[in-house]
């Protein structure tokens, strides 16, 4: 099995695309992650989940956490609302380093251990963004060297 | 002028442009501006390692990185957020209020914490009351970030600046106190009339959702009860330590180190400290032992020396206005540039008409309350400035540059009169240490020759 088999489809949005547009992206299309691009197309972020928490908590509770126990629940209705309209680039998380497809497998473990994370964007030579390698298809990658098999 | 002045003054100059300007990190800066001092002092034979490690003032580290220990691992217990909430629910919501009890807590915990520490988890919990009370936060936060510095003035250790004095001259927490303190009190009493004055209108609103202000607990601030309580009697400890460091021949940075070895005896004894020394500032630290090693580089290349002859020529004969023109030219300055590099270049300044036997104490003062109150004029004037600006960016109401300048620039302008007053009606009680001295400072027969050994051989 190689590496480009294991390659998931991503929704690949802009770096101007809104909070409500990534939003509505990620629900519609079943996914927790989405990448970003920047105008020439390259690679220059992703958004998950998390991010989009970091787009609404209001800048002055950032990390903090015994404040932001108190906030009322109106509190945190209205930081979605005013986060609605941010462009994705105000939040997305920009520490991306991703694998090239001709990347060797050591390669990918290594980035995985490296930055303890599931998800791994993957791009082509000129840094366009291919889709990620999910933790299911790193388990099925190292499966397939012990023919272990769904059936098993 | 000789060449070796010319080059420490071109190194002083380039490095002093990066740090006020910002456009390259003031710590980054700062260390090649060291390192080059250095270099330069070497090859041209002016400032050797020794000296380079005697410009250096450990004491001024010491103190800093003893009381970010103790603040790194307060600020974790949710104790800030506690007393904010216990507070605030005193008031019952009434905005002049809030803004007497918030601002004096700010106040209180600026007096022995530094004041950014204090203004961030202040800030946040402030902006919450107000949202659910619906009223603006604004005033309450403009309230807290000028208080902090006012207040901070008023302590050996509530503000950098102060440590730097305090330590180059040998001024003890208890000469603050006598000094610097009631004047900080009463700066703090003329700002609050003038916060009454100006937000008259937002003060008259009556605040909404009472019954959930009176409906938060408190006690779901303190995460670690027994950490807390721990931490709390160590800082009463230290604290007290402070009120008798020269009694008991302690440097103040000793007692900030004493209260941080106890601090971590009494909460993590079995882990590594790593994690609470990572929260510690060391970026700071390394920015002021630059400052120290660049400095101490003029001095050594006898440029401070011209310089301080120069810009001190007639000052003995008139000391108040020379006080007042300092009080008044470091808080203009430090309103627009960084206080700290400022103070820094200003000590040797000072010390060198001291050393000449001119008794400058009064100047010293005067550089106290003009670098600490001169934080208010603007908005970038202090780091507790820019963090409450950079936290109501995302309110309701942002604090604009203007909207700083209408009531902090009256502010700083209102204290530096009150120290003017102080400085001009109480100049004796200013011109001395009032017997509180360090005894092993009071054993030297100059304050500036204790710490700044290159006066020796000035003079």
């Amino acid at each position: 099995m190689e590496l480009r088999e294991i390659i998931k489809d991503v929704p690949i949005i802009p770096e101007s695309a809104t909070f409500r547009e990534a939003l509505s992206a990620m629900v519609k299309q079943q996914t927790n992650s989405l990448l970003v691009i920047d105008e020439e197309g390259k690679l220059s972020g992703e958004v998950s989940v998390s991010d989009l928490m970091d787009g609404i908590v209001p800048e002055y509770l950032d990390g903090d956490s015994i404040a932001a126990h108190f906030a009322t629940e109106e509190m945190f209705k209205e930081a979605v609302q005013d986060a609605a309209d941010k462009e994705v680039r105000d939040f997305m998380g920009v520490d991306t380093d991703p694998v090239e497809v001709d990347d060797g497998l050591m390669a990918v473990a290594a980035n995985a251990i490296a930055h303890q994370r599931a998800r791994i964007p993957v791009v082509d030579h000129e840094d366009r963004p291919l889709g990620i390698i999910s933790r299911r298809g790193l388990k099925k990658l190292i499966a397939s060297f012990l023919n272990i098999t769904d059936s098993a | 002028m000789e060449t070796i002045q010319i080059i420490a003054l071109a190194i002083f100059v380039v490095t002093f442009f990066f740090i006020l300007t910002e456009r390259i990190h003031r710590t980054v800066i700062g260390l090649f501006g060291a390192v080059s001092m250095v270099i330069a002092g070497i090859v041209f034979d002016f400032y050797h390692p020794e000296q380079v490690l005697a410009a250096i003032d450990f004491n001024t580290l010491g103190l800093l990185f003893g009381m970010m220990l103790l603040v790194s691992m307060l600020e974790k217990t949710g104790f800030f957020q506690f007393v904010g909430i216990w507070t605030a629910k005193r008031t019952k919501g009434s905005p002049w209020l809030l803004m007497l009890s918030l601002g004096a807590i700010t106040g209180i915990f600026s007096m022995v914490l530094d004041n950014v520490t204090t203004v961030i988890l202040i800030v946040p919990m402030t902006i919450i009351i107000a949202d659910i009370l619906d009223i603006n936060p604004i005033p309450i936060i403009m309230s807290e970030a000028l208080i902090s510095n006012i207040a901070g003035t008023g302590t050996l250790i509530g503000d950098p600046p102060n440590i730097m004095i305090g330590s180059a001259v040998g001024f003890s927490f208890n000469d603050f106190l006598v000094h610097s303190l009631p004047v900080a009190l009463a700066s703090w009493l003329v700002t609050l009339l003038l916060f009454r004055l100006i937000y008259r209108k937002e003060i008259a609103k009556k605040p909404e959702n009472i019954d959930q202000l009176m409906k938060m607990n408190e006690w779901d601030a303190i995460k670690e009860p027994k950490t807390l309580k721990r931490l709390l009697i160590v800082f009463g400890i230290t604290i007290a330590l402070f009120f008798l460091h020269s009694l008991l021949h302690l440097e103040p940075a000793m007692v900030a180190l004493i209260g941080a070895s106890l601090a971590l005896i009494a909460v993590a004894p079995k882990h590594d400290p790593q994690e609470v020394i990572e929260k510690c500032e060391l970026s700071v630290l390394m920015f002021f032992g630059s400052l120290f090693v660049i400095v101490g580089g003029l001095e050594y290349s006898g440029l401070l020396e011209k310089a301080a002859t120069l810009l001190t020529a007639g000052a003995e004969s008139n000391l108040l206005l020379t006080a007042i023109i300092i009080l008044w030219a470091s808080a203009v300055l430090s309103a627009i540039v960084d206080n700290i590099p400022l103070t820094v270049a200003m000590i040797p300044i000072i010390a060198y008409l001291g050393a000449s036997g001119v008794p400058v104490d009064l100047l010293w003062w005067a550089l106290v309350f003009g670098v600490g109150f001169g934080g208010n004029g603007s908005p970038i004037g202090s780091t507790a400035g820019v963090i409450v600006v950079a936290k109501s960016e995302k309110t309701a109401n942002p604090i604009s540059f203007l909207g700083w300048m209408k009531q902090g620039a009256p502010t700083m302008v209102a204290c530096l009169l009150v120290a003017t007053a102080a400085l001009v009606f109480f100049e004796d009680h200013f011109s001395t240490h009032n017997g509180t001295r360090p005894a092993h400072a009071a054993e030297e027969n100059s304050v500036e020759v204790s710490v700044h050994p290159i006066l020796i051989e000035h003079n």
